[in-house]
């Protein structure tokens, strides 16, 4: 077997206890007494820079985290800027894949054909533990002609016969659903019906067929599914059903072959190798472990600046102007299952300043599960780099894969279509990258950081209302007022004021409700 | 000088042997062994060499020469934090088989006796280091491609314990430990504080725009 595959870091990649060594005895060998898991994000740490420097040729360092200010260089006559980072950074390509195995996510895997798409997945899947063999074989290749019995298994022809009824008959499922890691090759090339029998085997972890049932969790609990398409934008054989699309945890660009490395590739079609036959067994994860993984990552905590932040974030994009007459009802959402177009209705706000309004750049609101998956992914990524609690750096590291497909881009909008700003229109991840930064630097712009005072009075709220004084509670009811009044006075509207409003509005109805029943009338 | 991290003392290509290929003992789980290795820092690949080296002649009949060679396993795989242990057990060993096994283990070329003895001062010994002039490892090295730092190391400091230095990259100080297998490197919250006498014949070179500290020990006279 070639040695040149067997090199795993032997330093920690991220240490992060301070102290001296403390000495063992070979009993301690034989004990499992440390928990399993206790050094796993090191683990993962050493697969990550053992696929990127040894299995699929990554030069990519596109995940920039920098505690100083870093480096950065014009080149070229274009805007185009290199950056060095200070800290560790990485190629989203394999990390983000890696934390949708640890996480047990959904992970697209987008880009022309043979940059690595489904090596990577593969890799994923031997890193479960199965043989390179195993996972390739389990690969389902996305085709016209595949149907759902193609996909999840066919019925026992005897039973066909012999049955009197749907539940007497046994079906023979496929053996990859219930592999840990669930592989399907070009998603784009499947057709709709079969579409949606995927999806609810996504979605809910289970298949059916001919009234049977057959669960996809593996025994572990912890699943992870990549796909695979060389189209983002709707084309492909069929196009990808809505719902489907949605379930995508993250969406990541595989990058290109960097001709540097050109040696390398030589030396492998000369060897015949392929990467997933030789990653190194110390880094292969046991069921316990992912489950292990899942239970830490969980457990990363969020502190308060960074979902203030994050909260605002959100804030911008459900409302628009003139979605509806209710103030509840001017959403995004009320346009589009109306059959509107967000658009003219963004266009048709002249009151709101374009540049200032973030909301205006995209035709959706975001849905609750992107929230939770950003939640998640950000979880995994301060895990991942050993730190102990999330920051605003591992959010924005994140965001873009999370919301690529999910907030959709309002094309019409300025911001695509001025200058070198129309380089937007077609590299989704940067504007996601840069949206979020301008909606920390409004944050901090209004002060929010110190001065929150719809966040103060949830809190006051979220404090208990039992023993409140009629008189406290009038005090409160008139604070909440003067805050609308407040936000009513500027005369501009925009989409964190929205949610401030509807906010404000909760407050004024729990107080009011308490105070009718403290003080019944005579 | 090193351009890699790593120790002197391993041969650069060395035949690899998988941890499912040691050699089964009753009653001892080798596989967990070697995971635990692994845990404290050392190779579970050259851990199950070693072992598989140590008993390729039969296994020991002695259940206390089996953990012996085990121990000393661990130690040669890096497992720094079984030093003490892999040197006491050594010293027990008294059959001459075991012995011959336990040199196979650390792979070195010299008897036993006189390797213990050499390491009972200078845990950075082993045969071959005059033949190196005197480079024992490299540790560090860029996160970049594997390694630990994200930016040149450039102050070491010998600290009170033996085998510790206190090394800086930019604006962090690390500890390392080390002897003549193995490593660790642990990040610190604070600036370590020196000890100027415990250095003696060992050094730490750096050098400019390397990301490599390269632990040197002066030949003695």
């Amino acid at each position: 077997m070639s040695d040149r595959w067997h090199k795993v870091s032997a330093s920690p990649t991220a240490p992060g206890v301070d102290g001296r060594p403390t000495s063992i005895s070979v009993d301690d060998l034989f004990h499992t007494a440390e928990p399993a898991g206790a050094d796993l994000d090191e683990k993962l740490r050493q697969a990550y820079y053992w696929i990127v420097n040894r299995a699929v040729i990554s030069p990519y360092y596109d995940i920039e985290f920098s505690s100083a200010s870093p480096v950065t260089f014009d080149v070229g006559d274009a805007g185009a800027q290199l950056t060095l980072p200070t800290e560790a950074s990485f190629s989203s390509s394999v990390l983000l894949p890696l934390l949708s195995f640890a996480v047990g996510g959904k992970c697209l895997l987008i880009g022309g054909p043979g940059r690595g798409k489904t090596t990577v997945a593969v890799l994923m899947g031997v890193l479960a533990g199965s043989s390179s063999g195993e996972v390739r074989r389990s690969v389902q290749q996305g085709q016209p002609q595949l149907t759902i019995s193609d996909l999840v298994g066919i019925p026992l022809p005897r039973d066909l016969m012999a049955a009197s009824r749907l539940s007497e008959i046994n079906i023979a499922w496929r053996e990859w659903l219930t592999r840990p890691v669930k592989i399907i090759d070009e998603y784009n090339r499947i057709p709709t019906k079969t579409q949606s029998a995927l999806l609810t085997m996504i979605a809910e972890g289970y298949v059916e067929s001919h009234d049977q049932m057959w669960r996809t969790n593996p025994e572990s609990g912890v699943e992870s599914w990549f796909f695979t398409a060389n189209d983002d934008a709707g084309g492909g054989t069929f196009p990808v059903i809505q719902a489907l699309k949605d379930r995508m945890d993250v969406t990541v660009q595989a990058a290109g072959f960097n001709s540097r490395f050109f040696d390398e590739l030589v030396t492998r079609v000369e060897a015949g190798e392929k990467p997933e036959e030789h990653v190194p067994v110390e880094l292969v994860f046991g069921s316990d472990e992912q489950v292990e993984i899942r239970r830490q990552i969980r457990a990363v905590p969020i502190p308060s600046q960074v979902r203030r932040r994050l909260e605002f974030f959100f804030s911008h994009f459900e409302f628009v102007q003139h979605g509806g007459r209710r103030f509840e009802y001017r959403t995004k959402d009320t346009v589009t299952t109306a059959g509107g177009r967000v658009a003219e209705a963004i266009e048709a706000n002249s009151g709101a300043d374009l540049a200032a309004d973030l909301g205006a750049q995209t035709i959706n609101g975001l849905s609750v599960r992107a929230l939770q998956t950003l939640i998640l992914y950000s979880k995994a990524m301060a895990w991942f780099r050993g730190t102990t609690e999330v920051s605003l750096s591992d959010v924005a590291a994140v965001l873009p894969f999370v919301l690529r497909g999910k907030l959709q881009p309002n094309l019409s909008h300025p911001r695509f279509d001025v200058g070198a700003e129309r380089e937007l229109a077609t590299d989704p991840a940067s504007w996601l990258s840069d949206l979020f930064t301008e909606s920390c630097r409004q944050f901090v712009g209004l002060g929010l950081d110190h001065d929150d005072p719809v966040r103060a009075l949830l809190a006051q709220l979220e404090a208990g209302l039992d023993g409140l004084s009629a008189v406290e509670v009038s005090r409160r009811i008139t604070e909440v007022e003067s805050g609308i009044r407040l936000i009513a006075s500027t005369g501009k509207l925009y989409g964190h004021h929205f949610d401030d409003l509807t906010t404000l509005k909760y407050l004024h109805q729990r107080y009011t409700a308490y105070l009718r029943w403290v003080q019944p009338s005579p | 000088m090193m351009r890699m991290p790593g120790h002197r003392a391993n041969p650069l290509r060395q035949p690899r042997t998988e941890v499912s290929e040691i050699p089964a003992v009753e009653g001892l789980d080798l596989v967990l062994a070697a995971e635990n290795v692994r845990r404290q820092g050392g190779d579970p690949t050259r851990f199950a060499s070693a072992l598989s080296a140590g008993f390729a002649e039969g296994v020991p009949s002695e259940r206390t020469d089996v953990f012996a060679l085990v121990s000393l396993a661990g130690w040669r795989a890096g497992a720094l934090t079984l030093r003490e242990d892999a040197l006491v057990r050594a010293e027990t060993i008294i059959e001459p088989a075991v012995r011959s096994a336990a040199t196979r283990v650390l792979d070195i070329r010299s008897d036993l006796h006189s390797f213990l003895q050499k390491q009972s001062t200078d845990r950075y010994w082993w045969p071959d280091r005059a033949k190196y002039n005197g480079i024992v490892c490299a540790i560090g090295g860029f996160a970049g491609v594997g390694g630990s730092w994200i930016a040149p190391p450039t102050e070491a400091l010998p600290l009170a314990e033996a085998g510790a230095f206190g090394i800086r990259t930019d604006d962090e100080w690390w500890r390392a430990d080390l002897d003549v297998w193995g490593v660790r490197l642990v990040r610190l919250s604070a600036p370590p504080t020196e000890d100027p006498d415990a250095a003696g014949s060992v050094s730490i070179i750096l050098e400019e725009n390397s990301y490599l500290a390269v632990l040197h020990v002066e030949a003695t006279p």
